[in-house]
């Protein structure tokens, strides 16, 4: 590859910090920090979704599945898309309408409790330092294998980076900069196929290929219990996934949500359908990689031509930083905006605030490197696990609250906690039999949070009109 | 770990490969040798045929043909010929991957190349060697070689890096004269 990758390195990071400074002279209050001062458009809002989307769980994890597994992983898409399908058109548009800086704030409003609030907040730190884990665990493989470089270094090299801009420009800098990492992966992805297939002779060829090796890999490897498990739980995490929430309330209104959810699911079917071809391409030409997670860097490193191989490498290193950027966003503001704003100093000025919520975001950063040196699993499993887990605690009060006016503080917060909890316990104990009975730990996790909403709320005292009004504005007073 | 197959004994590994490739007329004579630390068992490599190919192992080796895919058992050193289409010699590929991998634990040489070819969009990519002779230096191995085009045909493979190039450009004069248009509209 030569010299083709520091230049192209040096030129789009370059770039990115150009973009971080030039929005650090633009962000003055905590609403232009986490909100972008509400200006988003449609395509950058559907890129931004897009790159918020598309992480190393994606690139690293996805394509290696594939890579593994074959086609039938790509199944699980229409799961994801259920979910932003899920999110247009019953969580999106009210949660812009609200306008809130952070999901607990829709908490706290929604269900009139500092309680939920604060549960929500900590949650949200759990499972998204987790998340973290597997953006460090795939920067460390990529590093490996393309630089040959420790994890480590490469993790501390990530977060560096990847705080710098995110400290300095909040939500205005992350979009843009997210903007033009989709464009740079698409285009890399897009230009790699075609490529690859010409490498390895063609379709035909690659399939009769792949037969040879392991007829499920264009078969049916995943049955449809796995495929409804994964489905569901990147469906019901997305519906509710608060990193992706905080993204709407920086758009311009209501419908540019709506388009920005559609503009961003047609990039998602590109990066999809690319991901799936080369990783099942990798296999062919690479048919025994120590791990799964080595498949995209050996690829864009080994075998695509030097230009188009370190606009790969470059996408998939932006893929990881805007995904480590929008978590850091999220659970820096759950400390500072939902935790220190409104429980330790609640008379905090908005520089005060800003300045928690930098310091946050730096610690909160270190902390899931720890574990991604530990590698407890390959990326894509540790994504699945996390989505489980946002998905058990989150969707019921989110999505089913938005669209139930009975639900109450009672019954979120047991709603929470029971669905985490929930999911934890079927992963430590039930999982293990899901071969035989096929019920995952997301479904249970899912159903007990549900049923306790439901329950609770029909027997605990209900929430205030005023706190209703602003969700459900035909709410008598 | 991803292809370790039940039989080969736990604590085998591979450190390295060293495959030679000699390219005539109507054949492909393909080498490869594996070495091995500190075990005594051998690896199982797994050859693919491609489409209108043969294969021809000598009657030592202990192979077993299953739908284009041959499995060899137990070889530290193999040797096959390859008759047919010549554009992809494939490589006896081991059941487990090379540890640890670096960029140079597999060598793969390629002898008899014609002289006006462009080594570099070879599959691995191949640097010229003494004599006629190219190496291309890889952390795994890959399961063929594909052979470099000829000097002066199409590929692939420049088209795509004068895409990117294009694509780059125009992306920044479109963005260029996004920007000089906010700048120079109404105040």
């Amino acid at each position: 590859m030569g010299a083709t990758l520091p230049v192209v390195l040096v030129l789009y990071f370059g770039l990115v910090i150009g973009i971080g400074i030039w929005s650090a002279f633009r962000t003055k209050t905590e609403e232009d920090f986490l909100a972008a001062g509400r200006s988003i458009g449609p395509f950058v809002g559907g890129a931004v979704l897009a790159a918020t989307q598309i992480s190393a769980g994606t690139v690293v994890g996805t394509l290696g599945r594939h890579y593994l597994t074959g086609v039938s992983f790509w199944w699980i898409w229409f799961g994801v898309w259920a979910g932003w399908l899920v999110s247009a058109f019953f969580v999106a548009p009210k949660l812009r309408r609200f306008g809130a800086l952070t999901v607990p704030d829709y908490i706290a409003a929604r269900y009139g409790s500092e309680l939920a609030r604060a549960l929500a907040a900590v949650l949200i730190i759990v499972s998204y330092t987790v998340y973290l884990v597997a953006q460090f665990q795939a920067s460390g493989e990529i590093a490996l294998t393309v630089f040959g470089i420790k994890p480590l270094t490469a993790m501390l090299i990530v977060m560096a980076s990847t705080v710098f801009y995110t400290v300095l420009g909040g939500v205005r800098s992350s979009s843009y900069i997210e903007f033009l990492q989709t464009l740079v992966m698409v285009a890399g992805l897009v230009v790699a196929v075609p490529v690859l297939l010409d490498l390895t002779g063609g379709l035909g060829q690659s399939v009769a290929f792949l037969e040879s090796l392991d007829d499920r890999l264009i078969g049916w490897y995943y049955g449809p219990k796995e495929i409804v498990a994964f489905g569901a739980a990147f469906g019901l995490s997305i519906a509710a996934a608060p990193y992706e929430m905080t993204r709407f309330y920086s758009m311009r209104d209501e419908r540019t949500v709506r388009q920005a959810i559609g503009v961003s699911i047609g990039f998602q079917l590109i990066i999809g359908l690319a991901v799936m071809v080369i990783g099942l391409q990798t296999r062919v030409l690479f048919p025994a990689l120590a791990s799964e997670d080595q498949a995209s860097s050996v690829m864009a490193f080994e075998v695509l031509p030097p230009i188009v191989g370190s606009l790969l490498i470059v996408g998939m290193l932006s893929a990881i930083m805007s995904t480590v950027n929008s978590v850091l966003l999220v659970t820096g503001a759950a400390v500072a905006h939902d935790i220190y704003g409104k429980f330790i100093r609640p008379a905090a000025t908005q520089a005060r605030l800003v300045l928690v919520n930098r310091i946050s975001i730096v610690v909160l950063a270190v902390i899931p490197m720890f574990f991604a040196l530990q590698k407890y699993g390959d990326v894509q499993a540790i994504v699945i696990e996390q989505t489980k887990f946002i998905a058990s605690f989150f969707f019921v009060p989110v999505v089913i609250g938005l669209n139930w006016r009975r639900g109450t503080a009672a019954g979120a917060v047991t709603a929470m906690l029971g669905g985490f909890l929930a999911c934890l316990v079927w992963e430590l104990t039930g999982q293990r039999g899901f071969a035989t009975h096929g019920i995952d730990a997301v479904e249970v996790g899912v159903a007990t949070s549900l049923v306790l909403f439901l329950t609770v709320s029909r027997f605990s005292k209900h929430v205030s009109p005023e706190n209703l009004r602003i969700f459900f504005p035909e709410s008598k007073p | 770990m991803l292809l370790a197959l039940a039989g080969a004994a736990a604590s085998l590994q591979i450190v390295a490969a060293d495959i030679t490739i000699d390219v005539g007329a109507d054949s492909a004579i393909v080498e490869a040798h594996y070495t091995l630390r500190d075990s005594a068992a051998a690896p199982d490599v797994t050859i693919i045929r491609l489409r209108d190919q043969n294969i021809h192992l000598p009657s030592l080796a202990r192979g077993e043909f299953r739908a284009g895919l041959l499995r060899v058992s137990g070889v530290t050193s193999l040797r096959y010929v390859v008759t047919g289409r010549l554009d992809r010699v494939p490589l006896p590929v081991p059941d487990r991957a090379l540890e640890p991998s670096r960029r140079s634990s597999v060598r793969i040489h390629v002898h008899g190349l014609e002289q006006n070819v462009r080594l570099s969009e070879a599959f691995p990519r191949l640097t010229s060697e003494a004599g006629s002779a190219a190496v291309a230096d890889v952390a795994h191995v890959p399961s063929f070689v594909r052979l470099p085009p000829a000097a002066g045909t199409w590929s692939m493979h420049t088209a795509s890096q004068m895409f990117v190039i294009v694509l780059v450009t125009c992306s920044s004069i479109a963005w260029a004269v996004h920007l000089y248009r906010r700048r120079a509209g109404p105040l």
